[in-house]
């Protein structure tokens, strides 16, 4: 036992060095790119201040050192867990990510919950009966999921259910619940109304991907001997399905889910601007139009941070589900 | 001709399961039938694609679609199995029939330890049994196919095995409710030549202790020889050749049993090329009229375009052949 924490560990300071590496790589290409694009002292200052004034701000920003010395200061400010202040609302720019975080959050789960509870009994039932009728409507279902483009489904979700109907809201968060200091929408049936349709147009791109991985692991585990083992022995169709095909399909569902995870907290941008919800993705479309920098590279670490996090926690799920997956060095 | 003495436990009656698939209907068995006793062991010879494994997955009734059984019956202890009810199938597999699979590394679930997954087998039939007296139950069936240290066996995963404990595994898996009938799927196979031997001599101990019938499907002869007592042989989904053991190795009547019985290494022709038999199985999806083994056999003429029957050839020895042979084999 001992040994096979000991490598866990190792495992995971491995990653972590190899984390913090990425992290100061990915921040130099936000300066880099930001500095190419422009001077954001031209987009705060009011187009007519005179050059002193100009150079006023530029020093109060730090901006008039050169690109080197900006970042040398961001990575020694960076260590003490300091990322600058937003130039525009000069407050701390994690402070400022961190308040929007939490909605993001809500939405980003939600939506997969609503992938994986219902994208996943679907792509089984698929699987067993491939050429059952309900089995083709769930495929067909899962293309339309896939192919058409989520701003469009998004704008039809609220013509329908918002504009037409009139049962559910389509902007904002609605009521929320302050717990340690963070609000929520989903304690509230107000909020949860308002987290219907943003939560349901992020949720079908990673739907439709659950019911193709869970269809085709199932298809392909059917076929195995253990799984016709496990009916020889006279085991309910539950038991067979619940312990013996399914977990053996598990490894790239969550693979996938992992991956789905991290790109719908860093990309359901589309689904907050349309919905108005304020997650960290309005924020940094924003805060990408005025060149607010410590916002984009603040946004930027939190969210590889959050990528990195999640794919390690995938990583150690491997071996929670399968006895042979072991965290030895893969060089030996 | 199998069970002379006691009435059969299993008859298979004009079996017949086919595949519906887009390419066409694939006979995969076709109008099987054969009888076993109580403790008597059946060789079911063929090549692969010759619907042996079929026919036993058939008898289990875990046919998957586009398969179906599509006429006669399976008569298990007076019971038709290709009537049964789902739920009745059920209770009877892994309790009154068991089956076990040709590939030890894939039978067994990866991610479930050896005790849950035959504990199970045992729970599924039995909800009063308690955990400990389940896992007890396992342990000693592990001990009976030779297991060694039984206890710790039952915590391990199966990658922790090798395929021969593996297939044990499985077999003690099969065997843990008492069955009636066990259905053997080339289980040996895959296995070196000693554990094969070991495996062997230990199936037919515990048939003999417990009187089980077991079906031992094979493409091997040599496999069969010394351990089982009657045999059919199956050619492109139907018997071609059925009697006792050692009449069809003596006197093979079907000019294919003849094929499978000279292509087995022998002390006898040492140094000599083995015999091989001309051609490759048959495409099931676009059979030939007449003898399905027409095209591959030596002694083929314009008879064996009409469709040979089953029939006694000699006393308790029945073949499909319009040319059946009568001398013993060299």
């Amino acid at each position: 036992m001992p040994k096979g924490v000991t490598k866990i560990t190792a495992f995971i300071i491995r990653r972590l060095l190899q984390t913090v590496v990425v992290l100061i790589v990915m921040a130099f290409g936000v300066f880099v790119s930001v500095y190419a694009i422009g001077d954001p002292v031209d987009m705060l200052i009011d187009p007519a201040a005179t050059e002193a004034q100009r150079l006023e701000a530029m020093r109060n920003l730090g901006l008039d050192r050169p690109l080197w010395e900006q970042f040398a200061r961001f990575i020694a400010g960076a260590a003490q867990g300091d990322l600058g202040q937003s130039f525009v609302y000069k407050i701390p720019a994690i402070e400022l990510i961190l308040l929007r975080l939490p909605a993001t959050i809500e939405l980003t789960v939600a939506a997969l919950i609503l992938a994986v509870g219902i994208g996943i009994p679907a792509g089984i039932l698929a699987g067993l009966y491939p050429s059952a009728w309900f089995s083709r409507t769930i495929m067909s279902v899962s293309i339309l999921g896939f192919s058409l483009p989520s701003f469009w489904i998004a704008l039809m979700l609220i013509m329908i259910f918002a504009v037409a109907l009139g049962w559910l809201p389509s902007t904002g968060r609605g009521d929320v619940v302050t717990v340690f200091g963070v609000d929520w929408s989903f304690l509230t049936i107000d909020g949860l109304r308002h987290l219907v349709l943003p939560a349901l147009s992020l949720s079908l791109i990673p739907m439709a991907l659950m019911i193709r991985m869970a269809r085709a692991g199932m298809r392909e585990v059917w076929l195995t001997e253990y799984v016709k083992f496990a009916r020889a022995k006279g085991l309910s169709p539950i038991r067979v399905i619940g312990l013996h095909a399914f977990p053996n399909t598990l490894i790239p569902i969550i693979t996938v889910l992992g991956l789905e995870l991290g790109s719908l907290l860093a990309g359901s941008i589309v689904t907050e601007v349309v919905f108005a919800w304020p997650g960290i993705g309005r924020l940094v479309i924003q805060s990408i139009g005025v060149l607010d920098r410590p916002v984009i590279v603040a946004y930027m670490l939190i969210t590889v941070s959050l990528f990195i996090l999640i794919n390690l926690v995938v990583d150690l799920l491997y071996a929670v589900i399968d006895p042979r997956v072991g965290y030895g060095d893969a060089r030996k | 001709m199998a069970g002379r003495q006691s009435s059969p436990i299993l008859e298979v009656e004009r079996l017949r399961t086919h595949f519906m698939t887009r390419a066409g209907i694939v006979k995969a068995v076709d109008d099987v039938s054969f009888a076993i006793s109580a403790g008597e062991i059946m060789g079911l010879v063929g090549e692969s694609g010759s619907g042996k494994s079929i026919t036993g997955l058939s008898i289990m009734r875990l046919i998957d679609v586009p398969g179906r059984i599509v006429g006669g019956r399976i008569r298990f202890r007076g019971e038709d199995l290709a009537a049964a009810p789902e739920q009745r199938m059920r209770a009877l597999r892994g309790s009154r029939i068991a089956m076990v699979f040709q590939d030890p590394l894939m039978t067994l679930n990866p991610l479930l330890r050896v005790g849950t997954q035959m504990a199970e087998a045992i729970t599924a039939h039995n909800r009063e049994v308690s955990r400990t007296e389940a896992r007890a139950r396992s342990r000693d069936a592990l001990g009976r196919v030779g297991i060694p240290a039984p206890e710790e066996r039952l915590d391990a995963f199966p990658h922790q095995l090798s395929g021969g404990m593996r297939q044990r595994v499985a077999i003690a898996t099969a065997i843990l409710n008492e069955p009636d009938l066990i259905i053997a799927d080339e289980p040996t196979t895959a296995l070196d030549v000693t554990i094969q031997a070991q495996i062997l001599h230990e199936i037919r101990k515990l048939c003999r202790q417990t009187s089980t019938a077991m079906i031992w499907i094979t493409h091997d002869f040599a496999v069969i020889a010394g351990l089982a007592g009657s045999i059919s042989v199956m050619y492109a989904g139907r018997i071609v050749e059925q009697g006792h053991l050692d009449d069809i190795l003596d006197r093979p009547l079907h000019p294919y049993t003849r094929g499978l019985i000279r292509s087995v290494p022998s002390r006898n022709r040492r140094g000599r090329p083995l015999h091989q038999i001309q051609g490759s199985p048959p495409n099931l999806l676009a059979l030939p009229g007449g003898c399905a083994f027409r095209d591959r056999c030596p002694h083929t003429d314009d008879v064996c375009n009409a469709e040979p029957d089953l029939e006694l050839v000699r006393a308790e020895q029945a073949a499909r052949c319009f040319h059946p042979q009568l001398e013993a084999l060299a």
